[in-house]
């Protein structure tokens, strides 16, 4: 990994020199689309504690003053949205816990007005956070194409009997918007508002500058990262692997790709939004997973992942293709059932392997190694054909071979069915014994035994 | 009259069809009648001689022995053989390899062995367990033979042999049953228990008495009656394969179909007493009653919970799902039990099941209820086809959507083909697709498709 540190660092500097000039977009095919947009909804308090003094001015001027600057930033910005919601304006008789309003709808180029609106208002009002939250979901409306931030502006706790931590959560779960970001005035209300979102005390006016300044950088950051799929020899060279990336909060798929080694034989680098903390599924057999991914804004994250895989195949020496029940070792849940003519990758790891040959052949705690292909051995079976004389009632035994723990006992393998004269089986090779009897006959002393050898690749006929 | 032309016709059939067969095969056994080999391990040590009721130990011994012999004169499927011990070698110091098989298996040899036990005399040491393990090769191979050994003794093991190791050792291996032993005299009901069935002679009396039982046991028809039950405890059960198996030796004694007679009663098996059973019966899963003990001479029933009803499956059609093995586990177990074809019938315990049908997603039914005589059948959904296609080979895998989540079913073959058609279960399909000369993650391709019931999506992994 140190070694191929410079490289890295020159793709991610190539990346995020051109990708923004050139508009190309690293993502994938996701549920974003392609040239996806970031909304940023600015939910401002003007409630009446907003109107004290504070440094220099009024909190509020303040803030409104510091907002507009940034603001002034992002103009001409085609793929950021704006939006302005203010709580708090009205004076009442009494508190008005509905006092939220959206005050300029998200758009490009309303900068100015929402820098106009701002100016107008005058502070009176209380503080129902967690309904201007809650007034959000219309704010955005629906678009699959599009990040939702809100930027929390506040210098008072939720004053309305609200639950504003359990709307946050519960909206971030619906996908309305991302992870908030709650820039607080004057007090340090971290404790309280940590549940909100990511929280930005702000104690003076620089710091609260600096606070607006980084939450935008965060949001717009190009932001990426690469998956590395370790092999035996802790190199990343596994690949064309399916990966999805799922939003660890929502659970819905937020990317989803066809791991992909790069020209210079490197993971292919994403553009990632780092506003969101992933869990990652890798598609090997079983899924390999990593929870709670966290990437950094504005830099080159690199996920690695133990994806020591080894191939398993079969020398198949029958015609015919049987399904075969891989199993972790020691558990019971099939994970994969892999046809007896493919060779397919598992992680590396112990297996238990069920070919669905009559019999069953059993192969308990197959190591599959990495890099390495693992072969087992499947004997050709060979052709029997039963023919029923008189209809009879009875079972297909194989005798356990010599090398097995059970020599002597008989493994029952099928039933014969008194419905079919001519029965066709194709068993694997070894010694059999029918033990039946004439459907009609009332008396066990007729019951018969017959035996017969199965070799590679024979036809046997045995009549009844 | 009738019955006979039956199986002699039935005969002719058989030998017919072994003409045809091209496998190797045995011949069909009608139960023959098996031969009871009868050896008698005979005390000659030193102590013998001494004096008992009327006269000496091996006198009276003798004579009565000798007794039973001639009752068993002439009964068909017999066989004896009389092997000695002490006869040849002076106590003291005496020789712990004395012992010799003095008349070997025949079905007419009473006179024989009689002869032999008038001629000699008590004299040596007593080697049991020697004697034991080399009556091991006094029974010539046989393969439809019950071999018995009865020790007819007045000590105990002098050469310090373990007696009872090599009886259970010969009992494992299936050469003998369990052996029988008259202790003349003292009572060493202690030592010899873990020989074998034990028989305490303090006088004449008592030791014709147990000879007489001991023979009686050895020879009497003992039969067993397995009543296969249903729910309510009625043997209705039937035409089961039932195997016997020697507790001890753990080999088949007894592989029979289970029949009910023409009364509608199960069907009677003459057994062989000394032996104790395992029997295994073949329902699915398989029941087992260990450690059936019998009485000699008496009819015993058995009575095995078999209650089975019918396990089927269903879709509207069957054809595409025809060959898709289901695997049948116990319910909550691990383990499987069966392999039923999708469409076949197949008869099980009653009870819970899992079913884990291998369609295309596989499809997992929990808590399957097998009910007596009833049939219960596991419906899914008809399928319905995909054909894949793409232009280039590439990595591609197929994922079902679950609830927003993926659930990966299939890795798509990277053959030149550039289509692959699967038949599957109706639901909302994901596949992701990267060409393999692609090295860019960019170029992966997402389809998401539906498959319904009986019709065929087709699937373009291009644009």
């Amino acid at each position: 990994m140190i070694n191929s540190t410079p490289v890295l660092l020159l793709i991610l500097l190539l990346f995020t020199c051109i990708g923004p000039l050139s508009g190309y977009s690293q993502q994938s095919t996701s549920e974003e689309g392609m040239n996806q947009v970031t909304r940023i909804l600015i939910v401002f308090d003007a409630s009446e504690s907003m109107a004290e003094h504070w440094q220099s001015d009024t909190k509020y001027r303040i803030a409104v003053k510091v907002l507009s600057e940034i603001l002034d930033s992002l103009r001409g910005d085609k793929e950021v949205e704006i939006g302005l919601r203010v709580y708090g304006p009205k004076r009442a008789p009494g508190p008005d816990c509905e006092d939220s309003y959206t005050m300029v709808p998200l758009g490009t180029d309303n900068i100015s007005s929402i820098k106009s609106v701002l100016k107008g208002l005058s502070p009176s009002g209380t503080t129902p956070i967690a309904y201007s939250l809650e007034q959000t979901i219309s704010d955005f409306g629906p678009c699959n194409r599009c990040r939702n931030v809100v930027i929390l502006i506040t210098d008072g706790l939720e004053a309305c009997d609200g639950d504003p931590c359990e709307v946050s959560k519960n909206l971030q779960q619906k996908g309305i918007f991302l992870r908030p970001f709650i820039v607080g005035i004057g007090k340090d209300m971290q404790r309280q508002f940590n549940c909100i979102g990511n929280y930005y005390s702000a104690a003076n006016e620089h710091d609260y500058q600096r606070a607006l300044q980084t939450i935008v950088a965060t949001t717009l950051a190009e932001t990426s990262g690469q998956i590395n799929l370790l092999d035996g020899h802790g190199d990343p060279s596994q690949t064309d692997v399916h990966v999805t990336l799922y939003n660890n909060v929502t659970g819905s798929a937020k990317y989803s790709f066809v791991h992909t080694l790069n020209e210079n034989g490197l993971p292919d680098t994403l553009e990632l939004d780092p506003l969101v903390t992933y869990d990652v599924i890798v598609q090997t057999i079983p899924p390999l997973s990593k929870d709670a991914v966290w990437i950094e804004p504005g830099k080159h994250t690199v996920i690695t992942l133990d994806a020591r895989q080894g191939s398993l195949s079969f020398i198949n020496e029958d015609q015919q293709v049987f399904p075969c029940i891989i199993r972790r070792s020691g558990t019971g849940e099939a994970i994969h059932v892999q046809p007896s003519n493919r060779k397919d990758k598992y992680l590396a790891g112990s297996y238990d392997i069920t070919v669905l040959t009559t019999p069953r052949m059993n192969f308990r705690n197959v190591d599959i190694e990495a890099d390495i292909v693992t072969q087992l051995n499947i004997p050709a079976s060979g052709s029997v054909t039963l023919r029923q004389l008189t209809p009879v009632v009875g079972s297909i035994y194989m005798e356990m071979s010599s090398d097995s723990l059970r020599v002597g006992e008989l493994l029952w393998v099928d039933q014969l069915r008194s419905d079919q004269t001519v029965q066709t089986l194709s068993l694997q090779p070894g010694s059999y014994i029918i033990v039946y009897r004439p459907e009609s006959s009332t008396r066990q002393k007729d019951t018969m035994e017959r035996r017969f050898n199965v070799e590679a690749g024979q036809y046997v006929e045995v009549e009844l | 009259m009738k019955m006979r032309v039956v199986s002699v016709l039935f005969l002719l059939l058989f030998a017919v069809a072994f003409s045809n067969l091209q496998a190797q095969t045995d011949q069909e056994r009608d139960l023959p009648k098996p031969v009871t080999r009868i050896l008698f391990v005979f005390d000659a040590s030193q102590s013998m001689i001494g004096r008992w009721e009327s006269d000496t130990k091996f006198n009276i011994a003798t004579r009565l022995f000798s007794n039973i012999l001639d009752s068993l004169r002439a009964t068909p499927n017999l066989e004896l053989a009389l092997r000695l011990y002490g006869h040849q070698r002076n106590y003291p110091p005496g020789d712990c390899s004395d012992t010799k098989l003095e008349v070997p298996f025949s079905d007419d040899n009473t006179s024989q062995i009689k002869k032999v036990l008038r001629s000699i005399s008590p004299k040596g040491i007593t080697p049991i367990a020697f004697a034991l393990s080399e009556a091991a090769n006094d029974f010539p191979p046989c393969d439809n033979c019950r071999n018995i050994i009865i020790l007819i003794t007045d000590g105990i093991e002098e050469c310090d042999g373990d007696p009872c190791l090599v009886s259970a050792e010969l009992q494992r291996q299936g050469i003998i049953l369990k052996p029988f032993i008259v202790g003349i005299g003292r009572n060493f009901k202690e030592q010899f228990e873990c020989i074998g069935t034990y028989f305490d002679a303090k006088d004449e009396n008592e030791f014709k008495t147990a000879l007489k039982i001991i023979i009686s046991r050895a020879l009497n028809p003992t039969s067993i009656q397995v009543n296969l039950l249903d729910i309510y405890g009625d043997p209705t059960e039937t035409n089961i394969n039932m195997t016997f198996y020697d507790n001890v030796s753990g080999k088949i004694k007894y592989n029979l179909i289970h029949s009910m007679n023409s009364k509608g009663y199960p069907d009677t098996l003459e057994i062989d007493p000394l032996v104790t059973y395992d029997i295994v019966v073949q329902t699915i899963p398989p029941v087992r009653k260990d450690s059936i003990r019998l009485t000699s001479g008496i009819h015993t029933t058995v009575g095995i919970d078999a209650p089975q009803g019918f396990l089927a499956f269903r879709a509207v059609t069957n054809a595409t799902l025809k060959n898709t093995p289901c695997i049948i586990r116990k319910a909550g177990s691990h383990e499987t039990i069966n392999v039923q074809q999708f469409d076949q019938q197949e008869k099980y315990l009653t009870g819970k099941y899992d079913a884990e049908i291998l369609s295309l997603p596989r499809i997992i039914a929990e808590n399957i209820e097998i009910r007596q005589n009833h049939t219960t059948t596991v419906e899914i959904p008809r399928p319905g086809i995909a054909v894949i296609q793409t232009t280039t080979n590439g990595y591609g895998s197929l994922y079902l959507q679950d609830k927003g989540k993926l659930v990966w079913l299939y890795n798509m073959k990277d053959t030149p083909a550039h289509m692959e058609t699967l038949y599957l279960q109706p639901g909302d399909y994901t596949v992701v697709f990267r060409s393999k000369y692609s090295n860019k993650t960019f170029y992966t391709i997402e389809k998401k498709f539906t498959i319904n019931p009986g019709q065929t999506s087709n699937v373009r992994l291009y644009d």
